[in-house]
């Protein structure tokens, strides 16, 4: 017969380890048992987690007493006095726990069949039992009806109790104490002991003390009487709260009037002959109103903040009261528990609903069955703080919500903030009672009474549901609010995709690209308040509000220069702004867990952000915000310096934006400077003693210096003069300083402003984000006032690093009403993101200098698009092109900057036009990709071409932006034709986004044809060629087209080390219409007819199936360098032509046909005598056929006289006389058609003519 | 020699003179023979045969028919348009889309026609009012066209 295996205690205390055994799956059977000792080697799993229970390997059992707790060892697990029972052997005495407890266990020897055991503290020798399954040793044991719990030892004293009570367990409280103080003796102490409200009958018998044990019927239990079990009886509690619903005797006891406060209760108090026993024969349920209060069971689900919060069943949170009294070895994930009387509430927060269970005094709370898989123990160790005590006074939903809160205070600020800061200690309050109880409407707090009081006085437990808590936000971790917000997007993806808005693709040049939202959702409808640090992205240099659990980009239009990034700010009012192009694919591959809810809080799930196409920022005011917790440096809010409180004024003339120096590897990502560019004004401010701005020397004076007049200047000092500045913060506006007097020199003055660049360091990007492109500051002097020297900060070239406070901001207003302000965007769809400069800081009056400042401003135009439109019609195009550098081509034109609304963006595979071959190959670029904006304003468009990586974007940047572009190229592509370009300098500001639209407004694209017009009267004529012959010799344009060749030189030359080639000549036949005319050109020009610059892939593509090889055989004749990537391979004819010019040197291409229909007899000739491939006529075919196809062209050129057109002689000869073109040419310009410009001066044309 | 800018009006109403090849002139105009054209429509009607593509060109004042040969003459010269470029130019006139095409005037049947030599696509709509314009300046500066021909 198998045997069983037992050991002792001290065994398990040794293995330190949760285990967990059992005797026998037949409990009936009675093996004969073997003593056994306990080791590592008769676990199944001899190394396991200590996360999990490891089963003995051997049928095992345990044999030990349960008792209860002597008052000596109750001491060492503290609140196990009111759940736990000892279990003891000869070796050892642990704390147990009895799943279906019957009241004889007490003093009994019992055998262990199935049990768990838990270490509750390593290497401390304590532990918890639990027991499955028992039996009792001794087979003869009393029946129920004899238990009964008395102190033995004081049966014999000589303490009177005659006192009694009869009647059906009610409700049990917690054992707590209470200092008492003895009525008769005055004496001091303090008691330990529990309360227990009993249900009496009031019939004779019972009063009598003879209840009959007759059916429960004869008795009714109505009259309630309260017990207090007080020490040495307390420890009887775990028992007597196992038999709540049960009849009970009780005698020994004393009738006492126990005053607490102002208030007395009479009341049954116990003595040491007070005894207890079960009346089994007497069954009676709990009165109607009692089970009314409602029983819950579930499954535990979650346990959190040290078991002051339990989930259970997933949905339902069990708030446990009086946590420190309570902790239960057994409350662990997967064990069952039930609960009785209890309050209930169903709370509608901002974010979420919530159903709420409530333990009070009352409260009855049973483990049912333990948890196989959770092995942490709960432990209460620390003394009950003040945010305890705090949490005691609220009402059921708010000290959830409190709750809620130390868990996300907790989570979001624990790198910044110790536990003390955030939780408070005993006596002081921390972060989160501060702030919730200025949080909280006064309705939720409640009166705190002792234990003793909250029992005798308790009433009904509370019931509620639909609690109205809208006021209770939740202060949400970040990283689970970007998940909300990616969880609504994709909703919204979802909910367009059925919708018309997902059809709304816009188009570009033919091209349809994907539309645009954006959605802007106010703060109310997520129910959450954001807090945290606002700091500088190291990498991206974007504003962000930074928590311990994530970060999130934020946009503030009221930016101050002195924020602290020390400063955690509590946001409540903003605006969440989701856009981007839509999510092509299955939505449904997004699983978000609802990232807002109580269970995502408390288990402090973290998001990370996963839809990379969605730009996802706040907006928000500073001036709604609150500052939680600040710094104990307080900001300055003068300008000041830490060397000699000196100043200089500067107004900033560009900001560069955050260029991405390894878009390839992310570890590199972070960005080690970012810069500024400012006009530094030539005189410094002074913080005088009594608070006052003082100017030292005058703008003159200063002149003066550069200039190195410093006899003159040496006999200024300190100057003052009115006039008022005052820094935003306000607190102190002086009325001092000084008069300026500009004169005439104004010119020379605002030319003598030093340029200085400004260098933000990573740990300052802050501060470059506080800048504004022509915003005044104040910065920070090195040097001291020496009026004899020029300071070092004047001069021109020179750079600074911008420390934390090295720069103040400040207005200044120009105006004499300086109460003034812009009105800012006020539409209820348009969000605001950038204030205006006036709005932004508190008004500085400089009335007085006002006019000298405003001519010293550089000149800062911004155009609007309609004013840009007219600008580029009137630049003179010539001035703009492009540079070759090499194989890149450089372009050049003017700077400007021009404002409007980012209509649509996309972007561009291929630009024809592009400034360097590399975009064209489709290789990784590292200054991003080749977009293209469509900036319109309410008339008129422009689109702006360039690189811009998406990572680098502007806050705001899309689809329905107010944007304004700063240094935008204005040039001129190789058909002349004005662009606007991107380049790597142009700052993008973003004023405002609004909802995107869906269709264009009925105003747009429409032409202000007056002012077109009037723009176009500078433009000269078109002429005819059939003209010429009455024409004098002066520039003409004419609109044709090329109808064929008459000769071609190409030249091949060397830039740099690469191969090149040159066209010293070019002569066609162009038709206008009219007439015939020979014309000729040279390179550029020459180039930009015959297309070379333009994208060859039709040349190579499927339709040309006898050349579809092309590129391999080019390959491999040299003409075509090596791609990994064929399908991407493009290139222009004119590379190919600079390898074909390698091998031949110089190629002359002459046409000796008559017929204009096609290029008949074009006759190659090699400058190196070698013989053409076919290939390589094919190549120059192609190019001449190509050319002869081309679109109608505006010609600009000049008539040549017969002596000019002598070196051509043996070109044209008698070919193109006979093709009947007389007049000659040389062409100067080469523009693109506009149709609708060169339309309008048609109009003019003809009503003039 | 040149190809003359005119409308579809203008093109249809020319004289055909009986002559061998026939040739043509522009009434009331100066240079009052013509054999090359250039007009710009939209392709109202399409008809592709394995040797030709026969279409229809509507600049609003009229409908041309258009004939583009798909076939290279013969015998081929290198320097001719290979057939792909002629399929390429043919892949261009598709119903509706705006076409600028040069070529020159036949008679076929009787019937005025523009043997196609190339196809531009006009992507801008304004091209058409650019065209028309343009058409009109010519007619009166180089063609002579009397003042109230202009409307």
């Amino acid at each position: 017969m198998e045997t069983l295996g037992s050991f002792s205690l001290s065994d398990l205390l040794r293995l330190s380890r949760p285990v967990t055994g059992t005797a026998s799956l037949n409990p009936t059977s009675s093996p004969p048992l073997k003593r056994i000792k306990l080791d590592q080697n008769l676990l199944l799993n001899p190394n396991p987690s200590r996360k999990s229970f490891t089963p003995i390997s051997l049928p095992v059992l345990l044999v030990g007493t349960v008792n209860f707790f002597s008052e000596a060892s109750s001491h060492r697990t503290g609140s196990c006095l009111n759940h736990c029972l000892s279990f003891s052997d000869s070796s050892a005495t642990i704390c147990c726990y009895i799943v279906d407890f019957d009241p004889r266990v007490i003093g009994q020897e019992i055998h262990v069949m199935a049990w768990n055991y838990l270490p509750i503290k390593q290497g401390e020798g304590q532990g918890v039992l639990e027991i499955i399954q028992w039996r009792f040793s001794s087979p003869d044991t009393a029946p129920l009806r004899d238990f009964s719990l008395s102190l033995e030892s004081a049966q014999d004293s000589g303490v009177k109790a005659s006192s009694f009570a009869f009647g059906l367990v009610k409700s049990v409280s917690l054992t707590f104490t209470l200092p008492i103080e003895n009525g008769k003796t005055g004496e001091m102490g303090d008691s330990v002991g529990f309360l227990a409200e009993f249900l009496t009958c009031m019939c004779d018998k019972c009063a009598k003390m003879r209840p009959s044990n007759e059916k429960s019927g004869l008795h009714r239990f109505t009259e309630s009487k309260v017990v207090y079990f007080i020490r040495p009886t307390h420890k009887w509690r775990p028992v007597v709260a196992k038999l709540v619903g049960k009849v009970m005797y009780l005698w020994g006891l004393k009738k006492r009037l126990v005053v607490v406060g102002k208030e007395s209760y009479v009341m049954l108090v116990s003595t040491i002959k007070t005894k207890v026993s079960l009346c089994d024969s007497v069954v009676s349920d709990l009165p109607t109103d009692h089970s009314k209060r409602g029983a819950y069971r579930g499954i535990v689900t979650g346990i959190y903040l040290h078991g002051a919060v339990i989930e259970s069943d997933k949905k339902v949170w069990l708030l446990i009261h009086d946590t420190l009294l309570v902790p239960h070895h057994s409350l662990r994930i997967g064990a069952t528990v039930s609960v009785r009387d209890f309050h209930f509430v169903h709370a509608n927060f901002a974010w979420t609903k919530v159903i709420i269970v409530g333990t009070c005094v009352m409260t009855s709370f049973c483990i049912d069955s333990f948890a196989v898989s959770d092995t942490k123990v709960l432990v209460k160790t620390e003394e009950k703080s003040a945010l305890g005590t705090f949490v005691e006074s609220l009402n059921l939903s708010a000290k959830f919500w409190v709750l809620l809160s130390v868990s996300c205070f907790k989570y979001k600020f624990r790198a910044v903030l110790s536990d003390k800061e955030l939780l408070g200690s005993i006596n002081s309050a921390g972060l989160v009672q501060t702030y919730s109880s200025q949080s909280l409407p006064p309705d939720v707090f409640r009166p705190h009474n002792s234990m003793f009081m909250a029992y005798c006085n308790h009433d009904q437990c509370t019931y509620s549901s639909g609690h109205d808590q809208s006021k209770c936000k939740l202060i949400v971790p970040l990283s689970n609010f970007v998940g909300r917000c990616e969880e609504l997007w994709i909703s919204i993806q979802s909910e367009m995709s059925e919708s018309y808005e997902v059809h709304c693709n816009n188009t570009c040049d033919g091209i349809s690209y994907p539309g645009y939202r954006r959605r802007i959702i106010p703060s109310d409808d997520f129910g959450c308040i954001l807090m945290g640090n606002i700091q500088a992205c190291s990498s991206s240099g974007r504003l962000q509000l930074v928590d311990a659990t994530g970060n999130i980009d934020v946009v503030i239009p009221d930016l101050p220069s002195d924020l602290s990034v020390q400063t955690i700010y509590e946001v409540k009012d903003y605006k969440v702004v989701l856009e981007g192009f839509g999510i092509e694919g299955d939505n449904s591959m997004y699983e978000f867990g609802e990232p807002l809810s109580c269970h995502a809080i408390f288990k402090r799930q973290t998001y990370r952000k996963r839809i990379h196409g969605l730009m996802l920022y706040v907006q928000f005011y500073l001036k709604d915000s609150v500052c939680l917790a600040s710094p104990s440096r307080a900001p300055s809010n003068l300008p000041h310096s830490e060397n000699h409180g000196l100043n200089h004024l500067l107004v900033i003339s560009h900001k560069f934006p955050l260029t991405n120096k390894f878009p390839f590897n992310s570890a590199m990502s972070i960005c080690s400077s970012l810069f500024a560019e400012a006009l530094i004004f030539p005189c410094k401010f002074k913080r005088s003693e009594n608070g006052e701005l003082i100017q030292l020397g005058k703008f003159q004076d200063a002149l003066d210096f550069s200039k190195r007049d410093h006899k003159k200047a040496s006999e200024k000092g300190p100057w003052l003069a009115p006039c008022s500045l005052a820094s935003r913060n306000g607190g102190v506006s002086a009325t001092t300083l000084c008069q300026f007097n500009v004169d005439s020199s104004n010119y020379m003055v605002s030319k003598s402003l030093a340029r200085i660049l400004l260098e933000f360091k990573c740990e300052n990007f802050f501060s470059y984000q506080m800048l504004r492109i022509g915003g005044y500051y104040f910065l920070n002097c090195s040097e001291g006032f020496n009026p004899t020297r020029v300071c070092k900060c004047w001069e021109k070239g020179g750079s600074f690093v911008v420390t934390g406070n090295t720069l103040q901001s400040l207005s200044l207003s120009f105006s004499d009403d300086v109460n003034q302000k812009e009105p800012s965007g006020t539409s209820s769809d348009e969000l605001v993101l950038l204030k205006s400069l006036s709005e932004l800081h508190e008004i500085v009056d400089l009335k007085s200098v006002s006019q000298g400042i405003t001519k010293l401003l550089p000149p800062s135009q911004v155009f609007s698009v309609s004013s840009c439109l007219q600008h580029m019609f009137h630049q003179n195009r010539n001035l703009y092109g492009s540079t070759d550098l090499g194989e890149q081509r450089l372009a050049q034109g003017d700077l400007i900057s021009v404002c409007g609304d980012v209509e649509y963006f996309h972007d561009n595979d291929c630009d024809s036009v592009s400034l360097t071959a590399s975009k064209c190959l489709k290789i990784p670029n590292p200054r991003g990709n080749n977009i293209c904006i469509h900036l319109a304003d309410d008339n008129q468009m422009v689109v702006i071409r360039g690189n811009l990586s998406r990572k680098l974007f502007p806050i705001g940047f899309g689809v329905g932006a107010s944007a304004t572009f700063h240094r935008l190229l204005l040039t001129c592509s190789s058909n002349r034709k004005e662009k606007l370009l991107l380049t790597p300098v142009t700052y993008i500001e973003i004023t405002s986004v609004r909802k995107v639209k869906t269709n264009r407004g009925p105003n747009q694209q429409m032409f202000k044809v007056d002012s077109l017009i009037e723009s176009l009267c500078h433009l000269p004529p078109l002429g005819l060629f059939s003209d010429l012959h009455n024409k004098d010799s002066k520039v003409t344009r004419f609109c044709c087209r090329i109808l064929t060749l008459n000769v071609l030189v190409l030249e091949s030359c060397m830039i740099g080390s690469s191969p090149a080639y040159k066209i010293p000549l070019a002569g066609f036949v162009l038709d206008d219409g009219s007439a015939l005319c020979n014309c000729w050109t040279d390179n550029d020009l020459a180039s930009t007819l015959l297309s070379l610059r333009d994208i060859c892939s039709s040349f190579f593509s499927s339709d040309f199936s006898s050349l579809e090889r092309a590129p391999k055989r080019l390959l491999a004749s040299g003409l075509c360098h090596c791609s990994d990537d064929y399908s991407n391979y493009k290139n222009t004819v004119g590379y190919y032509l600079d390898h074909m010019l390698k091998k031949h040197h110089k190629v002359i291409v002459k046409n000796h046909g008559v017929s204009l229909d096609i290029c008949q007899d074009l006759l190659f000739h090699s400058g190196s005598g070698k013989v053409f491939s076919i290939l390589e006529e094919r190549l120059l075919n192609y190019i001449i056929l190509s050319s002869c196809h081309g679109p109608t062209f505006i010609a600009t050129g000049l008539v040549m006289d017969a002596s000019a057109t002598k070196q051509f002689d043996a070109y044209i000869s008698e070919s193109a006389v006979l093709r009947g073109c007389m007049q000659n040419i040389w062409i100067r310009e080469v523009a693109c058609v506009d149709p609708l410009k060169d339309a309008f001066n048609l109009i003019l044309d003809l009503k003039n003519g | 020699m040149t190809h003359a800018k005119l409308l579809a009006a203008e093109l249809l109403s020319v004289i055909v003179h009986p002559t061998s090849p026939p040739s043509f002139s522009l009434p009331r105009r100066r240079p009052s023979s013509i054999s090359r054209t250039e007009i710009l429509g939209i392709v109202v009607s399409l008809e592709a045969k394995p040797r030709f593509l026969k279409f229809l060109l509507d600049d609003g004042t009229g409908c041309v028919p258009c004939i583009l040969w798909l076939n290279p003459r013969l015998p081929p010269s290198d320097h001719d348009p290979t057939p792909e470029i002629l399929r390429l130019q043919a892949r261009r006139v598709r119903l509706g889309e705006q076409l600028r095409v040069r070529g020159r005037i036949t008679v076929y049947r009787g019937m005025l026609q523009i043997t196609v030599g190339d196809v531009l696509v006009e992507k801008d709509p304004n091209m058409e009012t650019f065209h028309r314009l343009d058409c009109l300046r010519i007619a009166k500066r180089c063609y002579g066209l009397a003042k109230d021909d202009l409307g």
